[in-house]
């Protein structure tokens, strides 16, 4: 602890000098909007008043970012091993996969709010598209760059079916699918807080809409650091099951 | 489980003469190989090895061992020639051989026990996962890694993960052994306890081994019959020497010192660098023909 703290020292530092000048100025410069800027305290306080709304609007962003994200990776994984496996149908629909991938997932919105029935569906298929290409390709990549040693020995053990995918293909390919999917949680909440704020009644997005709209600036300000907080644990949490994952990528040679 | 392990006890040495009686394990005919069609690698080659043999690849990097060896491994695909081993040809039956590869055998992201399952498993379907584990360690003893079964490749030293891919290649309980330069990339007492490791091992088990090497010494010391490959204009070519040491039994120290055993290995390197010498004259005579 005392070495986080010395480590750290300049960066704490730094945070607090942040704070404090957010407070003294927002405090006593006159020529600064305090709807626009409140202060540290006023957002704290917002924090204790809207915390239900605020929990309510991450459980109810969940439920649209998990069946399209883990959609996206499941169908991702599948589909990805199953192009980098079969040269001949990878060399026919390529051409496809890479006209599409790069489209943004956003410029779909508005349509795809218009031909499906709900707004949820509609926000779980433009995740799903926004998370499904950077999984799925680093899952085609991730195949084709499989070291032809791991090839060889699997063949010359004659794993073949489900024990070869298993483990051999996923685990050999599993560092880019693995980035992939990375990319693609990022992604997600990207394509969810846009989504929300198109045509949601709650959620992490809707929240900083709708108090935007009523230009109550304390509570957008609270909505924002909090969401940053749940995407950052988020994607923290994912790095360490992936790092958890590829552990056998990072291993030091110990004694005889 | 542990007649699994113990196999039948070989005979001490058969002198070759005798071998000839033997039945025949791997027949290579007129094998011409070429990866490209431009640089000709191998060069009309002819082999027989019988079954319980140990014979030895050696020569120059580059000359086409390890592109043999994966052939015969059903590894490497060819249109001349054919190698047929168990009297079927690797073209139509996937070879069944356990191969070891000097750096790359073991998956990374399997402990060592793991990987040794993985292969006991191709022969024992349906035994279940505790028996596997039980019999993986003890392959993983008789290479004396007993006490690394959940190490991961990553941890491992290199002569420990080639203790681990031998281990593996046994228990995958095929009677034919590859090994292409599987002690190359160690030190050289590493290299010399897992010498002996095979030689016992082969010794004690009735395989067939089929083993790369640049190393003359590691030749002579291994192997029954020694194939010498020499490069040459349209690949290489091979030529099938009988090791006339007595060996099996003898210590490595006497066998160093044995005049017999230094006469042999004297004529061995003198072979290499001739052949080395008239592949180079070759090339000259060819350049100044131009
Ligand atoms: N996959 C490959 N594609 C093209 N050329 C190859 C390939 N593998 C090996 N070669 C070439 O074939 C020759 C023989 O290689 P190799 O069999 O590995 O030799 P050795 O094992 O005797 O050192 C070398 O010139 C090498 O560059
Ligand atoms: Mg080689």
């Amino acid at each position: 602890m005392l070495t986080f703290f010395k480590r750290y020292n300049l960066t704490i530092l730094i945070g607090i000098i942040f704070i404090a000048v957010w407070a003294i100025v927002t405090k006593y410069a006159t020529w600064i909007n305090p709807v626009i800027f409140p202060q540290p305290i006023t957002v704290i306080q917002s924090f204790s008043v809207k915390i239900g709304e605020l929990l309510n609007g991450v459980v109810s962003s969940m439920k649209l970012l998990i069946p399209g994200f883990f959609g996206a990776l499941i169908i991702g994984v599948v589909g990805g091993l199953f192009f980098g496996l079969n040269r001949r149908s990878r060399e026919v629909l390529m051409p496809y996969f890479h006209a599409l991938s790069p489209i943004p997932p956003t410029l779909f919105i508005p349509y795809v709010i218009a031909i499906l029935p709900t707004f949820q569906t509609a926000s779980m298929s433009l995740i799903f598209i926004g998370a499904f290409w950077p999984v799925f390709l680093g899952t085609i990549h991730g195949v084709l760059l499989i070291e032809k040693h791991y090839l060889d020995n699997a063949k010359s053990l004659g794993l073949k079916g489900p024990t070869f995918l298993l483990k051999v293909v996923l685990p050999a390919s599993a560092p880019h699918i693995l980035s992939g999917a990375s990319t693609s949680l990022a992604m997600s909440f990207l394509i969810l807080t846009i989504a929300e704020m198109f045509g949601a009644s709650s959620g992490m997005g809707f929240f900083i809409q709708y108090y935007s709209d009523f230009s109550q600036y304390h509570y957008v300000l609270a909505g924002i650091i909090f969401n940053s907080i749940i995407i950052v644990t988020v994607m923290i949490a994912f790095e360490k099951i992936k790092k958890r994952l590829l552990f056998w990528t990072n291993l030091k040679a110990d004694s005889k | 489980m542990v007649q699994l392990l113990e196999r039948q006890v070989q005979e001490p040495e058969l002198p070759s003469l005798e071998q000839t009686h033997k039945k025949t394990k791997i027949k290579v005919h007129n094998i011409d190989f070429s990866y490209d069609d431009k640089t000709k690698i191998l060069n009309d080659i002819q082999l027989e090895v019988k079954e319980g043999e140990f014979l030895v690849f050696m020569g120059p990097s580059g000359c086409g061992k390890s592109t043999l060896l994966r052939m015969i491994a059903g590894l490497e695909p060819f249109s001349d020639g054919d190698i047929v081993i168990d009297e079927k040809s690797v073209r139509q039956t996937h070879p069944d051989c356990g191969v070891v590869f000097q750096d790359y055998s073991l998956f990374p992201w399997l402990n060592a026990q793991s990987n040794v399952m993985l292969a006991l498993k191709q022969r024992n379907k349906k035994m279940p996962k505790k028996e596997l584990a039980h019999i993986a360690e003890q392959y993983l003893t008789l290479v004396n890694l007993g006490h690394a079964i959940k190490k991961y490749p990553g941890q491992m030293s290199g002569g420990m993960k080639q203790r681990a891919a031998i281990a593996r290649a046994l228990s995958f309980g095929s009677d034919l052994l590859l090994m292409d330069e599987p002690f190359g990339a160690l030190d050289p007492v590493t290299r010399i306890k897992l010498q002996d490791l095979i030689v016992q091992i082969s010794a004690e088990q009735k395989r067939t081994v089929v083993f790369v090497t640049h190393d003359v010494d590691e030749a002579i010391y291994l192997a029954d019959r020694i194939i010498i490959f020499a490069p040459g204009k349209n690949g290489a070519v091979t030529k099938s020497i009988e090791v006339p040491v007595q060996k099996k039994g003898t210590n490595r120290q006497k066998l160093f010192e044995d005049p017999q055993f230094r006469a042999f290995r004297e004529s061995l390197l003198n072979e290499m660098n001739e052949q080395i010498v008239n592949s180079l004259k070759t090339e000259i005579t060819d350049g100044a023909g131009i």
